[in-house]
């Protein structure tokens, strides 16, 4: 018998545990759920997209729809949706809690029982012992606040409960309408006091947001946002979903893509006809590019010696250019070359950086294998965009040496032959003519093959020209927020750029000082084609006639033009109900959805050249399936010269390397590629 | 208006001590103590308890016998659960915890 208030209690404390975790968990999981920070201002980014509008998450790169819109929303919560304090939420809870005790004393203290039936009596008085635990609890809670967190003595304790804590009546009876009637107070002042520090907040600080573009060809660009900044909003661009239609950055990149897929079809040609040939040339362009710079390094050898040379013939042109009885034109022929010799100097420094590019990359790429000469660390790629960099800034080197080489003969003719000499010694006069006649044909050819070469294997790499992307941004005060839209249709995407878009709140500048960053996020996402869409694309395919003689059989490298249908289901949450898909939470059920678009099977047809006869063009159409979102292709078709059958199977290079290079360029937190399934 | 004894007497309280369906709690000490100052909070916060202030506690003698309680607590019954001194019925929690342990049993 004396178990059962036990296990009442048990039951309660089990009720409790659990309603608070589906208050958590209800919080967790609704998209709507706002969440208002210390300036009391929710943002939240929503795609609004054909299939519905689904939420953009700030901690994981999203997926979304290339025709999309993206727009970041602005709540200014309302005094009773701020959460000022912890202290607030507990006041609240208090006052939920002892409305709900109130309730529960009146109900009980109205029941009518008949003392006769001893069942009934036994009824009520576990009901009013489950009431006594709850007030129990509710009220070591409240104590144990009022004495420990607010520090009130006993005597201002029993004052909130008698309600004589504001000069009323002394109504100790009255304990549950007394304390709401405190607990109120205290949440307004709290409520008072934050709206306060929320306005003078609102007026000191100033929100940006911005957004940027790193496709996958080309380099970082920033993007308009409505409202936010100057930048032009952009052609009405979109991505045709089912068609065939491209648009302008569609177009470069298929043209890239059959670029890729005919030079490594044509180089796979190649080496199986002359064997290790290719070999041979690659060599011979290295060597050629190693001769230069070498030569460019023995000019340049001992820049320490023509430095203080340089240094001295400045010095003395100077005291020529300052001393009194010098003629005018002397005066202004030496200082005009002291100028000169000066940049001269300045540039040595330049030089020095270019010769260590050099040397590392020349002793570098002996023997090295093409993966690491090409992408290990101090790799030919990095090491040449160092160099381009250095050699591009000293372009106007030529012409400051030649008019050096100008400035001396004018003031040779100006003073005699000794006067020259002793200001100009003949070892630095010699020098300058030398390295004059030697970069003239040494330095151009130099720029331009390390030009060549860095173009041809860099790859876009958009952090790197961030500092370059100069926006003019219009910030907001918090008190004036309008949606920040982005129409994704007129950024000029091509599938699987990516677009980062940043909103900052700052503390206004004053005369002072500089405002201080107050919070910030970005959201990352992908530009992709959801629900039912095409790809097109370019491959390297390796196609082998089903009819003819053995060297039509053979599997011989060719370039296909391919367009698939694919169909991707949403791994976004949807920000309203009405949204048509349901979405794919990786982490729970839904595995045949998370498979699928893993998987990202596609169906299509393809217009192939090919190399199965005499002619020397040759095209083959058919159909293809398509896996992993393009990435691999196989098919079967009709060549339209031999009138033969054929198969193939073909590997997009282009996303084969686009891959390879974000994943080498790591996960960020807010990048977390190896998370996602294409 | 407290219910007083006196002029309450002890046959006055005999009625409710004998209702199943309330429990009954004696302060003894006058208005002003903080003792039943608490023993109206707590009249206030639970259900079915009924309080009196006892000014004389001769007139609880049957109960109390030669104790000098400062608090009387009952249970469901006429039976006296626990006493309580004058230390004890100052504080809120303690006199809480005396009523709500005594009306489990």
């Amino acid at each position: 018998m004396t178990k059962t208030p036990l296990r009442h209690l048990l039951l309660l404390v089990l009720a409790l545990l659990l309603s608070l975790l589906a208050t958590i968990a209800v919080a967790a999981d609704d998209p709507a759920a706002r969440s208002f920070g210390i300036l009391g201002v929710d943002y939240k980014m929503t795609e609004y997209a054909h299939d519905g509008q689904w939420v953009v998450r700030k901690t994981k790169l999203t997926k979304v729809d290339a025709n999309s819109d993206l727009v970041l929303s602005f709540e200014i919560a309302k005094a009773t949706e701020m959460r000022p304090s912890p202290e607030w939420q507990l006041l609240n809870r208090f006052l939920d809690t002892f409305k709900e005790l109130a309730a529960g004393r009146a109900r009980l203290m109205e029941a009518k029982i008949d003392l006769a039936d001893q069942n009934k009596v036994k009824k009520l008085q576990e009901e009013v012992s489950q009431h006594d635990q709850a007030v129990t609890v509710a009220v070591t809670d409240l104590l144990s606040f009022l004495g420990k967190s607010k520090g009130l003595s006993l005597k201002e304790i029993n004052a909130i409960f008698c309600g004589t804590f504001d000069g009323g009546k002394k109504e100790c009876e009255k304990s549950y309408a007394n304390v709401s009637r405190w607990l109120r107070g205290e949440i307004e002042t709290l409520e008072k006091k934050a709206a306060e520090f929320a306005k003078k907040k609102g007026e000191e600080v100033e929100v940006t947001v911005e957004a940027f573009l790193d496709p996958v060809l080309g380099t970082r660009k920033a993007l308009h946002i409505e409202g936010y900044d100057s930048l032009p909003s952009g052609e009405l661009r979109p991505i045709d979903r089912y068609g065939v239609r491209l648009n302008p950055e569609e177009r470069e990149r298929l043209a890239m893509e059959i670029k890729q897929a005919e030079a490594a079809a044509l180089a796979i040609n190649e080496f199986q006809e002359s064997g290790n040939k290719i070999q041979a040339k690659s060599k011979e362009f290295l060597e050629e590019l190693k001769d230069n710079l070498r030569s460019l390094e023995k000019e340049l050898k001992e820049p320490e010696k023509w430095k203080s040379l340089l240094e001295t013939a400045i010095n003395k042109l100077d005291e020529l250019a300052k001393a009194q009885g010098t003629q005018d034109d002397v005066k202004n022929a030496a200082a005009q070359l002291v100028k000169a010799l000066e940049k001269l100097t300045a540039d040595t420094q330049k030089i020095k950086e270019a010769l260590t590019q050099v040397h590392i990359l020349t002793t570098q790429t002996e023997n090295a294998r093409l993966e690491t000469l090409l992408l290990g660390s101090n790799g030919l790629l990095d090491a040449l965009s160092a160099l381009e960099s250095s050699l591009t800034s000293l372009k106007t080197w030529q012409e400051d040496l030649k008019s050096i080489n100008e400035n001396i003969e004018t003031l040779t003719k100006k003073i005699t032959k000794p006067e020259a000499d002793r200001l100009i010694p003949t070892e630095l006069k010699d020098f300058l003519t030398s390295i004059t006649s030697a970069l003239a044909k040494q330095f151009p050819a130099t720029v331009n093959l390390v030009s060549l070469l860095t173009s041809n294997l860099k790859i876009s790499i958009g952090t790197d020209t961030l500092a370059q992307t100069k926006t003019e941004l219009i910030p907001h005060s918090l008190d004036d927020l309008p949606d920040a839209r982005l129409e994704l249709a007129r950024a000029g995407l091509t599938l699987n750029d990516r677009v980062t878009i940043k909103v900052r709140f700052k503390e206004k500048d004053t005369d002072k000082r500089k405002g201080k960053n107050i919070d910030e996020a970005t959201y990352v996402t992908e530009v992709t084609l959801t629900g039912l869409h095409r790809i097109i694309s370019a491959d390297l395919i390796f196609a082998s006639a089903l009819s003819g003689d053995e060297s039509a059989r053979k599997w011989k490298p060719n370039v296909a033009a391919l367009v698939n249908w694919h169909y991707t289901f949403r791994s976004n949450e949807p920000s309203k109900k009405e949204a048509k898909t349901p979405p794919v939470d990786p982490s729970s059920g839904n595995e045949l959805r998370k498979f699928w678009n893993w998987l990202d099977l596609g169906a299509g047809i393809h217009l192939a050249s090919l190399s199965q006869g005499n002619e020397a063009v040759q095209f083959g159409v058919g159909g293809n399936i398509s896996l992993w979102g393009g990435l691999v292709h196989g098919g079967y078709g009709y060549n339209l010269s031999t009138n033969g059958p054929y198969v193939f199977i073909g590997i997009s290079l282009f996303d084969v390397l686009n891959r390879a290079m974000r994943v080498g360029k790591g996960a960020s937190p807010t990048q977390p590629e190896m998370q996602l399934a294409r | 208006m407290a219910e007083t004894l006196p002029p309450l007497t002890a046959n006055d309280i005999r009625g409710p001590l004998k209702d199943p369906t309330f429990s009954v709690y004696l302060y003894v000490g006058s208005e002003e103590d903080i003792g039943w100052e608490n023993a109206e909070i707590i009249f206030g916060l639970l259900s079915r308890l009924r309080t009196y202030l006892v000014k004389n506690i001769n007139l609880i003698q049957e109960w109390v016998g030669t104790e000098k309680p400062s608090g009387v607590v009952f249970g469901w019954d006429d039976k006296v659960a626990k006493l309580l001194n004058k230390e004890e019925t100052d504080d809120l929690k303690t006199v809480l915890n005396a009523i709500t342990e005594a009306r489990k049993k």
